[in-house]
């Protein structure tokens, strides 16, 4: 049970909680981890609607799963490797429903989903944060996924590589390909004066 | 090392991921090629502008439904943790888990003595049908059961094949015990009722 004078609970002992039914370890972890994962959802699958359904499918997971959870290792990697392999699913579907689009009409429909498409989704205008967000799209999905989790979630190789269970020199050499095909993709803003230069702090 | 080769470690850096060392020689070699230094800026900006934080706040009432969901599965959750509110339930006694065991134990014995004894008593019979196998049986090595059992490759004759593929059924027989094949009826039954076949 959560001692009341422990104000920062640990994720293992909050999943304990969860496991014996109890409420309060839930409304914690998930004030503390539904923003994030939300966010890598979104960023994975450029949708929001779609990173909702997925985050509550996550939930749901890690809520009947936590009497299975393993202290010893890492809350958040196990979290992570949910949400991923969620995501993973959602891009089969989507491949498998623009298939059968494909095939019943014999074009290509590029409007059921793919990470950045909707225009809703989109950042209004032409800034170049919006052009990195539609070049993110365009990534390769395991790299787009490696990219996120290092960039967006701020995660190690070593930590990318537990959640998506590949070795580290994988995933480095993944988010190498990405920054550099995003770099490519971007190379047109390299002149423009407007484009923001602030560090990569969030990194 | 060249340009290509330092736009790694470019990107490493940036990534918070490079070693002091090689941070070190990094830099000297930025402060000398203006090309790297251009590409540092530039894949710094595109990092800068992947990773800007975005406030993400999950949909209403999500957070209750997960809750009325955990109020759901809370029964199978606390057989699963073996606790309610911090308390153990008390589990089944030892004993009464260790039944089935003891009785899987007990029948897998039996069987097995079973399965040993019936096999020597089929070898005995086939010993009084059969007098090429068993006794010779242990005289019999693995390696011999290779050869060729036509007779062709030592030069005997075919008689030899037919005693040599005997030695080696008995031998076979031996190692694996009783297979309760319907060949094993039919060499019980020849024992018994040498007439009915």
């Amino acid at each position: 049970m959560t001692r009341p004078e422990e104000p920062h609970p640990s994720d293992a002992r909050l999943l304990a909680g969860i496991a014996r039914g109890e409420e309060e370890p839930f409304r914690i972890l998930f004030k503390r981890w539904a923003p994030r994962l939300g966010r890598f959802l979104q960023g994975t699958t450029g949708s929001r609607e779609t990173a909702e359904d997925l985050l509550q499918e996550a939930f749901l997971r890690i809520l009947k799963a936590a009497p299975a959870f393993e202290p010893r290792g890492k809350a958040g990697s196990w979290m992570y490797r949910i949400c991923a392999n969620l995501a993973y699913s959602h891009w089969r579907r989507v491949r498998r429903a623009r298939q059968a689009a494909r095939d019943e009409t014999g074009v290509c429909c590029d409007l059921l989903g793919s990470a950045g498409s909707d225009p809703q989704e989109r950042h209004a205008g032409s800034s170049f944060a919006a052009h990195v967000e539609a070049a993110l799209g365009r990534l390769p999905e395991n790299q787009r996924m490696v990219f996120l989790l290092k960039v967006d979630q701020g995660l190690t190789y070593e930590e990318v590589a537990r959640v998506l269970a590949c070795p580290v020199g994988t995933t480095k050499s993944r988010f190498h390909h990405a920054v550099r095909k995003l770099r490519t993709d971007l190379k047109v803003w390299d002149e423009r004066p407007d484009v923001s230069r602030r560090s990569p702090d969030v990194l | 090392m060249s340009c290509e080769a330092w736009s790694g470690r470019i990107i490493d850096r940036l990534a918070d991921e490079l070693g002091e060392e090689d941070a070190i020689a990094l830099e000297q070699h930025l402060a000398d090629c203006p090309g790297c230094a251009a590409e540092e800026t530039a894949v710094s900006r595109v990092l800068a502008a992947a990773g800007s934080p975005m406030e993400w706040v999950p949909g209403n009432r999500m957070e209750e439904r997960l809750l009325d969901e955990l109020g759901r599965l809370r029964p199978i959750q606390v057989a699963a943790s073996g606790t309610f509110l911090g308390r153990r339930i008390p589990r089944p006694m030892k004993g009464s888990r260790s039944v089935p065991a003891f009785a899987a134990a007990t029948l897998a014995f039996l069987a097995l003595a079973g399965g040993f004894w019936a096999g020597s008593v089929e070898r005995s019979f086939r010993e009084m049908v059969d007098p090429t196998a068993g006794p010779h049986d242990a005289e019999i090595s693995p390696k011999e059961t290779v050869r060729p059992l036509d007779g062709d490759g030592d030069g005997g004759g075919g008689g030899d094949g037919d005693v040599a593929l005997a030695r080696v059924q008995g031998w076979i027989t031996s190692v694996r015990g009783f297979s309760g094949t319907p060949a094993d009826g039919v060499y019980i039954c020849r024992a018994f009722f040498p007439d009915s076949l």
